[in-house]
């Protein structure tokens, strides 16, 4: 009897400590959605015409079409509607996409390294549409379809180059970086032997930017990320048993190569489609996740919420500061998101030195 | 060979005898190229990946994981198998998993990073896991290795009340003799004898695969059986070393 009791103190005691856990985890979910609100109603406001936060809120909320009734102007208005708010939902798109990307290739390879750019997804994005751009044309969907197919033949180069070493993880992954080198050389080819005009234009894109950012632009992001979020998601239990190693894994039930390999196409697909509007953003996909785990630990749904939620407003507040650092110039969102990321890297590893 | 349902079987053998690549058949790592396995009367290959892990629970030397996983996070993985893609955990999960803590002595770190674990609080760990998985049969590969003399102690005995079918890979002939029903002596990828206890270990068969002198008696506490293992032969080996 006096076991009994013992036993069911402990159980008591052990499922409050894994109540606190999940009340702990809400509790940083919902203070980075009410930073990612606060990101959202700061960046609609700033920029070059600077917008209170009533007249933000009017202009969201309150006033119908043209400013009828609102202490705001009809041009403020359509500056609100038609330029800030698709740049603003763009860039949540792409921190959103990118960093559940990151955290999601970071568990199936176990490699903390892992990200978009690591495994040439991005390079081949990037080189297919560039090539659609300096010889087709710059309409979207052709853009979007050459970055489909360039990210496609990163991961079939990768597979290929990889061979019957693809099952483990070091190869692909040194595969992918010969890959990512690979068609990074393509695409410089392809700016070199491209028009001044085109090359220029060409540069500025690569660099990653939300200035063209459309209402009607906004669709298939918004599909791909949310289907690859649901399949992330279906997934979460066996890409947490990932984690333990690809050996305790099989003998847990999972079809690890299987699983990896398409995970791997749903992250190239959100990559591709991402790459195709806004063009080359680093280090996203490869700090959020980092950031995200030490908040909330290394349970992949976790991960993936706060990644999901954290990327967005990380890259609202890059793109703030891509349009306010330099008076009446928008600078290049790829360079602002680098040069942060290699500060923050030189954090971890300062850290990690103290340690 | 087979296994008997229900009894502890010692895999042993010197390194590279085949013992990890035998278990590594039986849980479905490596394929069959010759032979049959047969688990429960049906080929292993008829079964699929999870109903092979609904069956079978594995221990491993786990590797540390990369990213910080509570031991309540590698404990909640045996429930793997025996859940669908989309369920979610009910109330009788977390209390099964705080169950399968307590059993190996583990509650009060459920909520600790496993990497931080020692050798033996890290197998026990993965015990919990294959509990929670409620296996028909337990493989273990070496899982004593690197463990000091409770703690290997410690991970047998729970194997053992667990009361299903264990395979282990050991290389600690004392500590197979002791808990093992019966054993399979393996040289070279073959079966050399498979029996019981005194069957398997006799002095000339621990030469003639170990390639070591040993004395067989019986042990005075447990009257098992005591391999003692003569340090004299391998005096010429040390010479060539110095």
């Amino acid at each position: 009897m006096e076991v009994m009791n013992a036993s069911q103190t402990q159980n008591s005691r052990a499922s409050y400590a894994s109540k606190a856990f999940d009340f702990r985890f809400s509790a940083y979910l919902l203070a980075a959605l009410f930073l990612l609100v606060f990101s959202v109603i700061f960046a609609t406001g700033s920029g070059s015409i600077e917008l209170s936060s009533q007249q933000v809120f009017d202009a969201l909320f309150v006033c119908s079409q043209g400013a009828v009734g609102c202490d705001i102007s009809a041009v403020n208005y359509q500056i609100l509607w038609e330029i800030r708010l698709p740049r603003i939902i763009m860039a949540m798109i792409t921190g959103a996409g990118l960093s559940a990307s990151g955290a999601i290739l970071q568990s199936v390879t176990r490699n903390p390294l892992a990200d978009p750019y690591l495994f040439g997804i991005s390079s081949g994005a990037s080189l297919g549409a560039v090539i659609v751009m300096a010889a087709i044309s710059s309409a979207i969907i052709s853009i979007t379809a050459g970055a489909l197919i360039g990210g496609a033949l990163s991961v079939v180069l990768m597979l290929a180059l990889a061979g019957k070493s693809a099952t483990q993880v070091e190869k692909l992954l040194l595969s992918g970086v010969a890959v990512s080198f690979m068609l990074s050389a393509f695409t410089s080819l392809t700016l070199y032997y491209s028009s001044p005009e085109t090359a220029a234009s060409l540069l500025y894109w690569m660099m990653g930017s939300f200035s063209n950012s459309q209402w009607s632009e906004l669709g298939l992001p918004i599909i791909t990320l949310f289907l690859g979020v649901a399949t992330f998601f279906l997934y979460r239990r066996w890409l947490v048993v990932m984690q333990a190693g690809d050996e305790s894994a099989i003998t847990l039930g999972i079809p690890v190569h299987r699983l990896r390999l398409g995970m791997l196409i749903v992250c190239s697909a959100i990559t591709a489609v991402l790459v195709a509007h806004v063009g080359g953003i680093g280090f996203v996909g490869l700090m959020i996740p980092h950031i995200s785990r030490f908040i909330v630990g290394a349970q992949v749904h976790r991960v993936l919420l706060m990644s999901l939620v954290i990327g967005a407003s990380f890259m609202v507040w890059v793109d703030v500061v891509a349009r306010s650092l330099l008076e009446h110039q928008v600078l290049p969102v790829g360079v602002v998101t680098s040069a942060m990321g290699s500060l923050f890297f030189f954090i971890i590893l300062k850290r990690r030195t103290r340690s | 060979m087979s296994v008997q349902s229900g009894k502890f079987v010692g895999l042993i053998g010197p390194n590279g005898a085949g013992k990890s690549s035998l278990l590594r058949l039986i849980y479905g790592k490596n394929k069959l190229t010759s032979g049959e396995l047969s688990i429960q009367q049906t080929p292993v290959e008829n079964y699929s990946r999870k109903s092979l892990a609904q069956k079978i629970a594995v221990v491993l030397q786990e590797p540390d994981t990369q990213f910080e996983l509570s031991v309540h996070d590698v404990i909640r993985m045996g429930l793997t198998p025996n859940k669908s893609l989309l369920s979610f955990d009910s109330k009788d999960d977390h209390a099964a998993i705080v169950r399968a803590a307590i059993q190996v002595d583990m509650e009060d770190k459920l909520s600790q990073p496993f990497n931080s674990l020692s050798g033996g609080e890290k197998q026990r760990t993965i015990i919990a896991r294959a509990i929670l998985q409620t296996p028909e049969i337990l493989l273990m590969d070496e899982p004593t290795n690197h463990l000091d003399v409770r703690h290997q102690i410690e991970v047998l005995e729970l194997a053992k009340k667990m009361g299903i079918t264990v395979v282990v890979s050991i290389h600690d002939l004392n500590l197979a003799a002791s808990y093992c029903d019966s054993l399979i002596l393996l040289s070279k990828g073959k079966i050399v004898a498979q029996g019981s206890v005194e069957e398997v270990l006799t002095e000339e068969q621990i030469e003639s695969v170990f390639n070591v002198r040993a004395k067989v008696d019986r042990h005075p506490f447990n009257q098992k059986i005591r391999i003692s293992f003569d340090m004299a032969s391998n005096i010429k080996h040390s010479e060539v070393m110095e």
